[in-house]
């Protein structure tokens, strides 16, 4: 219950006022008629001019008053149904009502922020709610003014309002957003779409909250639901804004960009589309790379991620670890939508050269070379274009004998189909079915290398000297073989290490259950390393990239004015790059000769053929 | 091969080499006059250490009628570049050009120094031939207070990051010190020319 203290002059009345559980309003409805209320106004007197009656200004002020109890100069309120009341004493009226009205709204803002000083954590949604709750009220109120109070009324709101929303959005905003509270949401942006530079706090708020965002564990998977979260929101809450939009689409790029997206979503994608991923359906993997396309968007170095994908590509490609053809393919079409052909057409490369190879061995099989010449081994080569591959390190390897004559003859064959054409031997991304017997049965295993044949025992040097391999890579080798889980080679002394003065014995003792063993190569935090040098190399290529993308564009237009050229540019280059960064990279071509600027307008460039 | 006052067999003035390079440059652009200015400058070269380039330049300078016409000083200017050039490569260094600038846009750009001491102190790499044309421009359409200048216009990086360079240190500032500054500047010419004697 709720007392009103309604006062003209000296005549003063308590009002009770009680809201029942149904939020209707009980009062007395003779107290609200004060004698002498024809004469002076002053201050003390509220006189509300409503024409829905008194129920509505009523619960108006009764609702800010029992929120605020403690506002001790709630000094009057008198509501006035008045069909008969002289016109005048409107005008006069009003001003003091919206004094107080604005007064009330003041008292009540200053002390939320009060409260959310004192008391962080508590309340800070319950400030939301309140002061959207009291905004709600002003505008059932500014539904029953005049248009001139209500501008006035809007106005003052306004500039207090204005002058706290500062205050607003660090807490609540984190608040709202974790807890999802899209209709609270929904109404502070209805709230804060009022004021001046509230939109902009509010903007502020927001921006920070998604880039301070810190998600751990399955990061790919967090950032998507978050994402995701985040999409609602702007749907449900900011009525999809524009400017919002914006905001959140910055926040997001940073925030992705914060943590080497490139490499995360490289390295999840090879891991959906290598053998072995079972439990995905088809429909699902579709799915899945859909919802992993919104986040590539996001990336900055798409030339980063180009480069690391097609790393991983080539690996499946050439072990032949693809789970599907078709997700590979899919995947691809879907990049080439969002970066355009260029962006694709190496990674189409690859899966040609894999046909073609496939082809080219279907006839190396067929031809009289092998026929007459080889038997035994059965070889499989991948023919593959330089360029669209990544780059290998040559390695220097003294291959067994008879490998050698297999990859002599091959040669020969491809030089009869394709004359002119260079072939590099990769050996070191070669793999090899070996067919060995153990005393205790025979097993067929896949191998990187083995000299055993001729020794039973063999010394790291010798090793290292028939072989030509270097050392490290002839350790890690020589690791997998004798210190994995597959041991078929014996180390004296054992350990885990490799040491360049150990003895390397052939395992009499070896035995498994399976016919075909795979022997994994031990991984020496190479994928760290690999990803690293991956993307230094991709960073060192970037300004050929820009200096072939400004190449490119004159040749075609000739002449281009520098705004044109640049916007063009940020629009071709998928990595970010600054102005000042294409400026230098214009001027390196200016000097070179490439370009000069128009002799009458220095802000156009004119390509030098 | 020229009525030279000088005796030296074969030199040629600083008049002669102006000449030429007008008429080089004042034939249509083509592999020709690339080619043309090559050969003036293996000649300029000829005539040994420059060290009395400057005297020569500011000897030319008060001959010719610069004042008049634009497109003959823009032409002198960039052969003031031209014969800063040494061992045939295309940029000059950074020493080379403040002392150029401080000759030949002496009264004609007024953050001359402003920007002399701001290449001195931030730039480490030789002045290319667009920077150093670019500068004339800039020199003609910017105002001292910087009105005029267009951040995304095509100026090279150096003369971006020189406006940022002045907006930092506060326009207003510098100004003061400029004019302070102004009669300094003759001096420090003088200086150098004296050096360069």
């Amino acid at each position: 219950i709720s007392t009103f203290r309604l006062g003209v002059n000296e005549t003063v009345r308590d009002v009770k006022v009680s809201i029942d559980a149904n939020d209707s309003i009980h009062y007395d409805n003779q107290a609200l008629y004060l004698p002498g209320s024809e004469d002076e106004l002053n201050d003390d007197l509220i006189l509300v001019n409503i024409s829905g009656g008194f129920g509505t200004g009523l619960k108006i002020i009764g609702s800010v008053y029992s929120t605020f109890k403690n506002i001790e100069n709630l000094k009057a309120a008198s509501c006035v149904s008045n069909s008969d009341y002289p016109k005048g004493r409107n005008e006069m009226a009003l001003p003091v009502f919206q004094n107080i009205v604005l007064m009330l709204f003041n008292n009540a803002l200053e002390l939320s922020v009060q409260d959310t000083k004192d008391n962080r954590d508590e309340f800070g949604s319950a400030l939301y709610l309140i002061k959207l709750r009291l905004n709600e009220e002003l505008e059932k109120c500014l539904l029953c003014l005049d248009s001139d109070t209500r501008k006035t009324l809007m106005e003052t709101t306004k500039e207090i309002l204005d002058s706290h929303i500062s205050a607003i959005p660090d807490r609540g905003i984190t608040m709202l957003m974790d807890g999802n509270g899209v209709e609270d949401m929904w109404r502070l942006y209805a709230l804060f779409s009022r004021l001046n530079n509230a939109f902009e706090v509010l903007r502020h708020a927001l921006c920070s909250y998604i880039m301070d965002e810190e998600k751990e564990g399955d990061l790919l998977s967090s950032l998507r639901e978050f994402k995701t979260s985040i999409e609602m929101m702007l749907e449900e809450s900011f009525s999809r804004n524009d400017w919002f939009t914006n905001t959140t689409k910055d926040a997001f790029e940073h925030l992705i960009n914060l943590r080497q997206p490139a490499e995360l979503i490289a390295n999840f994608l090879d891991e959906k589309l290598r053998v072995g991923n079972k439990g995905t359906s088809e429909e699902e993997l579709e799915g899945l790379l859909d919802k992993v396309l919104v986040l590539f968007r996001f990336i900055q170095g798409k030339d980063v991620f180009e480069a690391l994908y097609k790393k991983n590509l080539a690996k499946r490609l050439l072990r032949g670890k693809n789970s599907s053809i078709d997700a590979e393919k899919s995947i691809i079409s879907k990049l080439k939508t969002e970066c355009g052909s260029q962006y694709t057409h190496k990674l189409e490369g690859m899966f040609k050269d894999i046909e073609l190879s496939k082809e080219i061995n279907d006839s190396f099989k067929q031809s009289y070379q092998v026929k007459s010449k080889l038997s035994g081994i059965e070889m499989s080569v991948h023919v593959l274009t330089t360029g669209c591959w990544p780059t290998y390190p040559p390695m220097d390897v003294r291959l067994p004998h008879e490998l050698n004559v297999y990859q002599n003859i091959f040669k020969e064959f491809y030089s009869s189909i394709y004359p002119g054409r260079h072939l590099t031997w990769q050996n070191s991304l070669g793999h090899c079915v070996l067919k060995a017997q153990f005393p205790k049965g025979r097993k067929e295993l896949t191998v990187v290398l083995l000299l055993f044949n001729d020794a039973p025992k063999l010394s790291f040097q010798d090793i290292k000297d028939s072989t030509g391999i270097e050392d490290k890579e002839l350790k890690r080798t020589l690791q997998s073989l004798a210190c994995g889980k597959v041991r078929v080679l014996e180390k004296i002394p054992k350990g885990r290490e490799v040491a360049d003065n150990d003895y390397f014995l052939f395992n009499d003792e070896f035995s498994a259950p399976l016919y075909r063993i795979k022997v994994n190569t031990i991984q020496l935090k190479e994928t760290v390393e690999e990803s690293a040098s991956t993307t230094e190399r991709v960073f060192q290529d970037r300004p050929y990239r820009v200096d072939a993308a400004i190449i490119r564009l004159m040749k075609a237009k000739k002449v281009l004015s520098h705004p044109l050229l640049v916007t063009e540019l940020f629009q071709q280059l998928n990595f970010p790059v600054k102005m000042a960064y294409l400026k230098k990279r214009i001027e390196s071509l200016i000097d070179r000769e490439y370009l000069e600027r128009d002799e009458n307008d220095p802000f156009k460039y004119k390509y030098l053929a | 091969m020229n009525s030279s006052s000088y005796s030296t067999s074969n030199f040629i003035d600083i008049f002669e080499i102006y000449r030429r390079y007008c008429d080089i440059r004042s034939s249509k652009k083509n592999q020709n006059s690339k080619e043309a200015l090559t050969q003036l400058l293996k000649l300029v070269e000829l005539r040994g250490q420059a060290s009395s380039l400057y005297n020569d330049l500011s000897k030319l300078m008060s001959y010719l009628d610069l004042t008049v016409d634009s497109g003959r000083f823009a032409c002198f200017y960039d052969f003031v570049f031209f014969m800063c050039r040494e061992n045939g490569q295309k940029n000059i260094t950074l020493e080379k050009a403040i002392v150029a600038w401080k000759l030949v846009l002496n009264g004609r750009f007024r953050l001359l120094n402003e920007w002399c001491n701001f290449v001195e102190k931030h730039q480490r790499h030789n002045v290319s031939e667009d920077t150093w044309q670019q500068i004339l421009a800039f020199s003609r359409c910017v105002h001292e207070d910087l009105e005029g200048y267009d951040p995304k216009g095509a100026w090279p990086v150096l003369i971006d990051d020189f406006v940022d360079y002045m907006h930092r240190i506060g326009i207003s500032n510098s100004c003061s010190s400029r004019i302070h500054n102004r009669s300094s500047s003759y001096e420090d010419f003088e200086d150098e020319a004296c050096k360069s004697d």
